[in-house]
């Protein structure tokens, strides 16, 4: 069985114009239909392009000012929006209301069931821009009324009082963004050095491939430490940012220069690139030609599964207070709120921000994994 | 002429699933392995030969599964074994694997480990089926190597399978097979992937082997010139099911199944004339999900007989000791 | 002058060792080989594995360098290069002169190409212009009876045998003077291996093809073949036209080799007793003649001294002492 070629389930079901389609589908086409049957990747897929769309539209999601802090709204249970109000379709969320407490006279806020704010779709809230262009200030959910305390606190507030669900909506971008900054990086790093090696072999190759190993053997994390540390203090969250991009980068290309090297050396052996050689057939086109498309899909695949590992650094750069520092907002920042064990007894939802890391991770392993499966119809 | 039968299979249905739906890979094959006889299983890529040969064994993987028909151990003793009706995994399939029936892989290296010597994996094949001490085990490898036509078997047991040519590793592979004493033998494209002068000492060894031992063997290939020099009698398979069945002489010389008499004749021969063209088959074997309806050869049959072929399936090759063709031109012949 | 003569070919591999790579040996996997193929022939070149039979045909194709001896290839008549020795910039415009089959009809074809796109690359990277290229695929894919919509689709398409006939087609592509096809049926189902059999006996009609034949498999050489070179551990053993080679072998290889193989006739039965031994390891070959420890008619000679290729009769050459004394049997 494992000698026919054909995968059964890749072939025509007999009639003419299923046969046709399947005989003049692209490499990408066929990669598709496979990946197709990868149920758990194609759930990924969902959740990954779903995570993608609320990083670019995270202001739009956010339901207050993620950098607003407000004592008085200091660590709010999440809360629940009602859909339904006197046997009618009418959500709302209640007030807030200032309690004292007995014993401490501390005054505390709790909701109000007595005070209904109603919910309203594409609210006006704070302002913000657009992918960074259009000024506007609708947002997806918004309460008509109340007062500058009341708000919808889906995931409660933190200490400050800000709202947990807006910050991870916001940090969702940055975290997100910062992964595929790291991979865009790593992977022009990764191609053009992997490349060089695979290709000219000889000294450079062994240098190179000496170079990764040296990187390799450091231990991650006192690197980036150290590499973080000396980043200037007055630097603004912007260039902290984009320095960390290059600090994960600068290990994360090694895997994908290996990837690369790989597949150039063994696709110089092919067959089908002796004969484009034979055929008189220049290096330039041979490599654009022959051996760029064909190993795409294995970079692609390698670049899903190294994305989860930038966000990961990302997450634990930040967590240890190495990576970015408020008011930059990440998850590894919001996590960083839940350190301490007495703040996260009292306020357990401040863990929720571990949340979607899981989730994204373990979305871009599947992803990755079908496919790396489905990028080579004939492997 | 009636030895022992050891081995019966009978209408023994194999089928792989997959989302597109179900690959029969084997549909209905029946046949019998004598003691002292050699059968010869030919066919072309996906015609089932090498899904017999692990059916046997128990060694369908998943999503492939034996879904009808039966394996008979010893037909001709009062309570047969059944195969089929054991645990893959189970005792006595485990006993019957190696104890009764040996299997000599194409590609001996995937029978045998790179990181023990070819001692170790002997002695150890050796024990699994006997109780014996560690001293006679290594004397019966060292035996078994000798037996198999290694030169200097007390030197070569401390040999690691990559220190020896692929005909010594294919002897290696033999005598693994032979360690539990086997009265089956079965071997997959034995000689497929060795040089055409080892190849001739390999069939020499095996043909020596049967004579002393009276094993049954099964010995699978798709070179027409192996099943004329080694089969007593041979099944010819085609996407799933045996065609034909006949004793080695008659097949050549008086086929019954177009398939048959179309294979021998686009077999290259060594006593051809120069720039000799050989008759062809159209067309190519297809994929076994893609079987045809009716009798699968008939798209490529020269000798079609239009609607007949294309809705009924012929009936199976008679289990007799003549053998036969799957084929309305033969059954209407008889 | 033939379209190609090889000359004294040597390809040695160097065998390192340690922790500084150093040369403790030499595989010579190539020891001084010579044979022509004049135009329109067909040479098989034919041996067991480790022969060298590889090594001789990628050095014909420049995929890897000789490390000595002559490969005279006239790519026009009345010019001569030495491909051997000639620099890469030069080779290139020479290339389309000697085109490839491969085995493998599976890894030869670039998946991520249309199957017209795949047979116009050659001419493509040699300037043709687009609409000729057109009717120039179209020619070549009737040349090896594939139907014309081929073109626009892709090799998953198509089954073993066609994807052969699609490589077949690319390597004719440019009309080269010299094909060289490895092993072009073994990986093949018998019934379509006649089918392309079949097709290259038509093309070598048509075309007047000159062919290198790199082959295991005897009984396929026999059928394609016009001449045989038997190689045995880096040396030619027998040159030979193909119909002479079969019936009266001049070397004891040869005769060893005819034998084993087994022939699809049950008549003929144990009339063959398999050469003992092994195939000499390339890199400690024997002294003397390679083949003299399997071989049943070895002198003390042939211990010692190494033979020469030599023309035994007109057109016939063999290395072996006793080629002239000795009656071999053959296959006929």
């Amino acid at each position: 069985m494992s000698t026919t070629a054909l995968e059964p389930a890749a072939l025509p079901t007999g009639d003419a114009a299923a046969e046709a389609r399947y005989a003049q589908a692209t490499q990408l086409q066929l990669t598709w239909w496979r990946f197709r049957r990868h149920k758990l990747a194609l759930v990924s897929l969902v959740v990954v392009a779903l995570f993608y769309g609320v990083a670019a539209f995270a202001d739009f999601l956010a339901i207050s000012d993620p950098h607003a802090t407000d004592a008085r709204r200091s660590f709010i249970p999440p809360q629940g929006i009602h859909l339904f109000d006197e046997g009618g379709f009418n959500p709302h969320v209640y007030g807030l209301k200032g309690v004292r407490d007995p014993r401490t006279f501390k005054l505390a806020y709790t909701p109000d069931p007595a005070r209904k704010l109603p919910v309203r779709l594409f609210a006006r809230g704070y302002s913000y821009h657009l992918f960074g262009l259009f000024e506007t200030d609708i947002h997806l959910l918004g309460i008509e009324g109340g007062g500058r305390s009341d708000g919808i606190f889906l995931l409660g507030t933190d200490q400050l009082g800000r709202d947990l669900f807006s910050r991870m909506m916001v940090a969702t971008r940055i975290s997100l963004f910062i992964g595929l900054a790291g991979v865009t990086v790593s992977l022009l790093l990764g191609v053009i050095l992997g490349g060089i090696s695979g290709l000219y072999g000889g000294w450079v190759d062994t240098l190179i491939q000496r170079l990764i190993e040296v990187l390799r053997s450091i231990p991650t994390i006192p690197l980036w430490m150290g590499l973080a540390a000396a980043l200037p203090n007055t630097w603004s969250v912007t260039q902290v940012y984009l320095a960390i991009t290059v600090i994960i980068s600068l290990i994360g290309w090694t895997e994908l220069a290996r990837v690369v090297r790989g597949r150039f050396l063994a696709l110089r052996e092919e067959d089908f690139v002796v004969a484009a050689e034979l055929a008189g057939a220049s290096q330039m086109r041979i490599i654009l030609r022959h051996m760029l498309p064909s190993f795409a899909s294995h970079v692609i695949a390698a670049v899903s599964l190294a994305l989860p590992a930038m966000i990961v650094s990302e997450t634990s750069l930040s967590f240890l207070g190495l990576g970015l520092r408020p008011p930059a907002i990440s998850w590894g920042i919001l996590l960083q709120d839940a350190q301490n064990i007495q703040v996260l007894a009292g306020a357990p939802w401040l863990l929720s921000a571990a949340v979607p890391v899981t989730v994204v991770i373990l979305a871009f392993n599947f992803l990755g994994d079908g496919l790396r499966d489905a990028a080579d119809p004939y492997g | 002429m009636a030895e022992r039968s050891v081995l019966s299979i009978r209408d023994l249905a194999v089928q792989f699933r997959s989302e597109q739906g179900t690959v029969r890979a084997l549909d209905g094959v029946s046949f019998d392995l004598r003691a002292g006889r050699t059968l010869g299983i030919v066919g072309e890529s996906g015609c089932g030969k090498s899904v017999t040969a692990r059916s046997i064994l128990r060694l369908i993987d998943w999503p492939g599964r034996i879904t009808g028909g039966q394996i008979l151990l010893d037909p001709e003793e009062p309570q047969p074994t059944d195969l089929t009706a054991l645990g893959p995994e189970s005792r006595r399939m485990r006993e019957v694997r190696g104890g009764r029936v040996g299997l000599i892989f194409q590609e001996p290296m995937t029978a045998l480990s790179a990181h023990y010597t070819v001692g170790n994996q002997i002695i150890e094949a050796v024990l699994q089926h006997r109780d014996l001490s560690k001293a006679d085990a290594k004397a019966q490898a060292i035996a078994l190597l000798g037996e198999v036509g290694i030169p200097h078997p007390q030197r070569r047991i401390d040999a690691y399978p990559f220190e020896l040519s692929g005909g010594l590793r294919q002897r290696v592979g033999i005598a693994m097979a032979l360690a539990g004493d086997p009265d089956i033998l079965i071997a997959d494209e034995p000689t497929t992937a060795l040089d055409v002068t080892t190849q001739a000492q390999i069939l020499g060894l095996l043909q020596r082997l049967q004579r002393e031992k009276g094993i049954a063997l099964m010995l699978i290939t798709h070179d027409m010139g192996v099943i004329a020099e080694m089969a007593d009698e041979v099944a010819v398979m085609y996407l799933g099911r045996i065609v034909e069945t006949a004793p080695v002489a008659r097949l050549f010389a008086a086929p019954r199944h177009p398939y048959t008499r179309a294979l021998l004749r686009a077999v290259p021969s060594i006593l051809a004339t120069p720039r000799q063209r050989l008759s062809t088959i159209g067309g190519a074997v297809p994929h076994p999900g893609l079987r045809p309806g009716g009798c699968s050869f008939h798209p490529r049959c020269a000798e079609n007989l239009g609607e007949r072929c294309r809705r009924e399936v012929p009936a199976p090759v008679p289990l007799n000791e003549d053998g036969g063709a799957s084929c309305f031109l033969a059954e209407d012949a008889a | 002058m033939n379209l190609l003569e090889v000359a004294d070919l040597k390809k040695h591999f160097p065998i390192r060792a340690g922790l500084l790579r150093r040369e403790v040996g030499q595989v010579r996997a190539v020891d001084g080989v010579s044979f022509h193929i004049a135009a329109g022939e067909t040479l098989a070149l034919v041996g067991e594995s480790g022969c060298g039979k590889t090594t001789v045909s990628r050095c014909i194709l420049r995929a890897q360098r000789a490390t000595s001896g002559a490969i005279r290839f006239m790519p026009e008549d009345g010019r001569v290069v030495d491909l051997a020795t000639i620099p890469k910039r030069e080779l290139r415009p020479l290339r389309r002169h000697v085109q490839m089959i491969f085995q493998d009809p599976y890894a030869s074809l670039n998946p991520r190409m249309m199957v017209g796109d795949i047979i116009a690359e050659p001419l493509k990277v040699n300037g043709v212009p687009a609409a000729e290229r057109r009717a120039r695929v179209l020619e070549l894919l009737e040349l090896v009876q594939l139907p014309a919509s081929a073109r626009t689709r892709f090799p998953h398409a198509f089954s073993g045998g066609q994807r052969q006939r699609i490589g077949i087609a690319r390597a004719l592509a440019l009309n080269p003077r010299l094909v060289v096809a490895d092993e072009p049926v073994s990986a093949l189902d018998v019934s379509v291996q006649a089918q392309i059999i079949n097709l290259l006996l038509d093309l070598q009609d048509r075309l007047r093809l000159s062919m290198l034949f790199v082959a295991h498999d005897l009984s396929v050489v026999r059928h394609v073949s016009d001449r045989v070179a038997v190689m045995y551990v880096g040396r030619m053993a027998e040159v030979a036209p193909t119909d002479a080679l079969y019936r009266s072998p001049r070397h004891p290889y040869t005769e060893a080799l005819l034998a084993a193989v087994p022939a699809p006739d049950p008549g003929r039965r144990g009339r063959r007793a398999p050469v003992a031994g092994e195939v000499a390891d390339p890199a400690r070959p024997p002294p003397g003649c390679a083949f003299h420890p399997r071989c049943p008619y070895a002198v003390d000679r042939c211990r010692v001294e190494r033979p020469e290729l030599r023309e035994v009769e007109p057109g016939r050459w063999a290395s072996c002492h006793r080629a002239q004394e000795l009656s071999l049997a053959g296959v006929t």
